[in-house]
């Protein structure tokens, strides 16, 4: 999706913005969209130009606003009730894509949806001090509430972040993409602290649900380049879409990936099937009339997001473990949001115990990125 | 300028509907009581045929008491007669004489702004809605109502008789013309609370969507023609209406509706005794069954207990528990 307005935080432009960089940072992110930086006085403007267009979602995409985070820069994953979660930390760097998959929840997430990059470096290199020089070993990413790699053609952001983690060991970077956006990255050292992850589906899925998004060819084509250069990867099937024949689709998936990539380099892949809070069902319905996920069977999960039947589930990730335990045996496997039931028929284990999960997911990260295994 | 005169019945064409508001009369008997005894007191009001004048004339308001008076074996009544080219307050005053007596029902109120319709766009007509109509009606629920209007009469009369909701009749309108229709033709035949018809609505229009059908090819399915069948001993719609959902339901969650029917199977088979009620858990999402055990005196409880012990060596009980069974 081109850019076609782009908005600055007034705020961001006066005496303290030119000191703290963040002037030169708007100003290379104008030159790179070609577009005249809008000062807004408020915040509101942008809301209300995004909310007057016919179709807001799919208009936001194409609005970027450059402002400051007014909140938490690092925060726990929200997760959800009665599912285990990962306990991954966020790094929250920007909102919204400028890709547009049928399935995203970010549609129904944010009222309305605006895609904000939150200008100034320093103020990361601030809020990771802590981390780097604490005594927890975390998995950070950017990925939850934007796609990590849109912003790697017209800021300097993704590539500032693989320089700050690359020189500590107490927390590993994961950049979580659809794109092929490493240009920036492959430049750098990463020192094996930084995961490039990549959502994968099954090139229907993509063509169907995905647009704007990189095939998955030319994604594993991508995470090859990038493990020759150091970085670590990750892959996460998520969402899973239940289809006829999406089994085998899958599993073909699977076989291609390792067919591009060694699973030594592999330090996690997760897997996930389609959920989403029943608002998003009719955004995706007027958004994307021809998408037929809405109409799976799907009931109202314990935490009140819709989900597919639980057989169903179980049925294609018994599948798709079996695939993974044969091709990549040596890759910590998990799930997003699943509970004790699934994994125990599927994986046949459940890290029940509060934390055990993020403690399996940091020793992948010891052990494939380096992280300091003392504080394991 | 109107005028008031005695007009014979049989001058009136009374299968001219045109100005009819109200629902078609059940008991007129009271009415009828009320004109023997009293006349009647208000002239009914009619407006001359545009091709006809001083022969021919439209009913406008009165529709009830002109069937009473016929019944009494009247000749004449005495009218308010209008002028040809006062259609357009005709459709006003047939409107407001019902709407600020009571609330007009869902296919009354469809059935006015249709009627004055004819006469006055819908923005104009939303804007003066509270004069006419006696309530605030915005744009979108009058462009609807139109819509409606024109796509078929009997949506009035299911609108009337509770067969099709507002609500319902809303989604109607999204729809493309031939699937309405079709829609129209399944609510003819059902009567269902206003949320039972939004579930038919989706179920339907989500299998469609799923299997790649027609709306007409889905609702003709032998299942669905079965669940309607006319020649049912019970001709009961209620009933039509919830073998419709019943078959669209296993068509639109065939697999928790599999599980369903296998995981109460398995709960009869544990013969459970009245006293005692299980609950599977909801969707079979979780894994908590719970069961409910009633008891009156110690003796009782000691029964129970027994049960309950018998119950946890019975094989149905282990299948519902270790989802052998629900999830085959």
């Amino acid at each position: 999706m081109k850019l076609t307005r782009l908005f600055i935080d007034q705020a961001l432009t006066g005496k303290a913005g030119v000191s703290d960089g963040i002037a030169d940072e708007i100003a290379a992110i104008a030159e790179k969209t070609g577009l005249t930086p809008e000062p807004v006085a408020d915040p509101a403007q942008v809301y209300d130009t995004i909310n007057q267009a016919d179709e807001p979602i799919g208009f936001a995409k194409q609005v970027l606003f450059i402002t400051a985070n007014k909140g938490a820069i690092i925060r726990a994953c929200p997760g959800t009730s009665h599912y285990t979660c990962c306990d991954y930390t966020i790094l929250h760097t920007g909102t919204f894509c400028t890709m547009d998959c049928s399935y995203c929840i970010l549609q129904a997430y944010f009222h309305p949806p605006v895609l904000q990059y939150f200008a100034g470096l320093s103020t990361l290199t601030s809020a990771l001090q802590p981390v780097f020089s604490g005594n927890d070993l975390l998995r950070i990413g950017t990925g939850e509430y934007t796609d990590s790699l849109i912003w790697e053609p017209v800021t300097p952001m993704p590539a500032f972040l693989v320089d700050q983690f690359s020189t500590q060991d107490r927390a590993v970077l994961e950049l979580k993409t659809k794109t092929v956006n490493v240009s920036s990255l492959l430049e750098k050292n990463p020192q094996g602290k930084t995961i490039l992850a990549w959502s994968v589906n099954t090139p229907e899925v993509i063509r169907a649900e995905e647009r704007g998004t990189a095939s998955l060819t030319a994604r594993l084509e991508t995470a090859k380049k990038c493990a020759a250069k150091g970085y670590r990867l990750a892959f996460h099937f998520d969402p899973l879409i239940i289809y006829q024949g999406c089994g085998p689709a899958y599993e073909t998936v699977i076989e291609t990936i390792f067919t591009h990539v060694d699973p030594k380099d592999v330090v996690w892949i997760s897997l996930g099937t389609f959920r989403f809070m029943p608002q998003l069902k009719s955004v995706i319905q007027t958004r994307f009339p021809d998408s037929v996920i809405p109409f799976g069977e799907f009931i109202l999960g314990l935490d009140n997001k819709m989900r597919y039947f639980k057989p169903q589930r179980i049925r294609l990730y018994q599948r798709l473990a079996a695939k993974l335990k044969e091709t990549a045996p040596g890759v910590f496997a998990y799930y997003c949001m699943e509970d004790q039931e699934v994994w125990e028929k599927t994986f046949g284990f459940f890290p029940g115990k509060q934390g055990e999960l993020a403690h399996l997911l940091n020793q992948a990260a010891v052990e494939k990125c380096g992280l300091d295994h003392r504080l394991l | 300028m109107t005028q008031y005169q005695p007009i014979a019945i049989s001058d009136i064409d009374l299968s001219d509907q045109t100005y009819r508001v109200t629902r078609a009369p059940e008991d007129l008997s009271a009415l009828t009581l009320s004109i023997s005894a009293q006349g009647m007191i208000i002239p009914l009001k009619v407006i001359e045929k545009a091709q006809q004048r001083g022969r021919g004339y439209t009913l406008v308001s009165g529709f009830r008491r002109i069937e009473a008076a016929r019944s009494l074996g009247q000749s004449q009544v005495r009218c308010q007669i209008y002028p040809a080219g006062e259609a357009a307050a005709c459709a006003r005053m047939a409107v407001a004489e019902n709407a600020f007596c009571r609330d007009l029902g869902p296919g009354e109120l469809a059935r006015a702004v249709v009627l004055v319709s004819r006469h006055m766009d819908a923005a104009a007509l939303a804007e003066h809605s509270l004069q006419i109509f006696n309530t605030r009606l915005n744009l979108k629920f009058v462009e609807t109502l139109i819509f409606l209007g024109r796509l078929n009469e009997s949506i009035f009369h299911l609108m009337d008789s509770g067969q099709l909701a507002i609500k319902a009749a809303r989604v109607l309108a999204t729809m493309p013309e031939q699937d309405a229709q079709t829609m129209l033709g399944l609510f003819s035949c059902v009567k269902a609370s206003s949320g039972k018809q939004m579930e038919i609505f989706t179920w339907a229009r989500e299998i469609c969507a799923r299997e790649k059908i027609r709306l007409d090819q889905l609702l003709n399915d032998s299942q669905i023609r079965a669940a309607l069948d006319p020649n049912k001993s019970n001709q009961d719609l209620g009933a039509a209406a919830n073998r419709v959902r019943a078959v669209l339901y296993a068509r639109r969650f065939p697999q928790l509706e599999a599980a369903r029917t296998r995981a109460t199977g398995l709960v009869r088979d544990l013969g459970l005794p009245r006293t005692m009620r299980m609950t599977l858990p909801e969707n079979f999402e979780s894994m908590v069954y719970s069961l409910l055990v009633s008891f009156t005196s110690p003796e009782d409880y000691a029964k129970s207990l027994e049960v309950l012990t018998r119950l946890a060596a019975h094989p149905a009980f282990h299948q519902l528990l270790d989802r052998q069974g629900p999830f085959k």
